[in-house]
């Protein structure tokens, strides 16, 4: 599971570079968004939009990424695009997580924006 | 033992139904794998996209709720999947030689509780919600040995 990093300020976001979090790959994105959040400051943006395909077990393994965090630092997600947000939006996901359209829009936010 | 994955199709050159049959063995990577060869088909036939992402999704769940229920610790169990390309959306069939489903019923898949931020959201549990919130028609079977699971999925306005 490829993640990439990148620190602006008190933000890291980290960028998922595969098409899938799904059942075969949620331990993999588990662990190595351990890895990159290890020493991340307050707050976190996963930038989900090189993501095509996302099932219940990949939307588990990103509310573990969450709960990893919590409670003194925040998960913020980014440009879910189409049948991913779709699974966030049918779960009711959309009202736990913030997701910001766009990563520029998610990197602007302040950290206590709702 | 059976072959990794079988596959045979009909009727690719005129109208109706098409059907294709698939094995698989009951791990994550193949269902991956069967999932891309099945949306390349269906891409193929010219079905929506929209109901390809529906069907995915349908799909994945189901598949991956077998391999982690059904035929948990069992990796020499198969499971076989038949998709029907029907005019009016898709038929899907799976049938696995796992453990029966619990009280042989399919759970009601009720959404989980997600009211609550960070460490009491539950990160389980969505599976058979995103099923019977996608599937328009859900039926199931314990037979002599084994589950059948059949789901419709009809395109909008058909």
């Amino acid at each position: 599971m490829r993640l990439e990093t990148e620190t602006v300020g008190g933000t890291r976001l980290i960028r998922v570079c595969e098409p899938r979090i799904d059942a075969a790959s949620a331990v993999e994105f588990k662990d190595a968004f351990r890895d990159c959040a290890a020493d991340a400051p307050g707050r976190v943006v996963l930038d989900l939009g090189q993501v095509e395909f996302l099932d219940s077990s990949g939307l588990g393994a990103v509310v573990a990424a969450m709960k990893l965090l919590a409670p003194d630092r925040r998960l913020d997600l980014a440009a879910p695009r189409g049948k991913v947000e779709k699974v966030f939006r049918l779960t009711r996901m959309d009202t736990v997580f913030v997701i910001h359209p766009d990563v520029a829009t998610a990197m602007d936010a302040t950290a206590d924006a709702p | 033992m059976p072959p990794e994955a079988e596959a045979s199709t009909c009727g690719d050159t005129r109208p109706g139904p098409r059907l294709r049959r698939t094995r698989l063995k009951p791990c994550a990577r193949d269902v991956r794998r069967i999932l891309a060869d099945l949306c390349a088909d269906w891409r193929g036939q010219g079905v929506p996209d929209a109901l390809i992402d529906r069907a995915e999704l349908v799909l994945a769940e189901a598949l991956n709720n077998v391999v982690e229920h059904a035929q948990r610790d069992r990796p020499d169990g198969t499971i076989e999947l038949h998709s029907e390309t029907r005019d009016d959306g898709l038929d899907l069939w799976l049938f696995d030689d796992g453990a029966p489903m619990p009280g042989d019923t399919v759970p009601q898949g009720d959404l989980p509780d997600t009211a609550s931020r960070a460490a009491r959201t539950p990160e389980g549990g969505f599976g058979w919600y995103l099923i019977r919130s996608l599937a328009d028609d859900l039926t199931y079977a314990r037979l002599p040995g084994g589950n059948l699971l059949r789901m419709r999925l009809r395109e909008p306005g058909r």
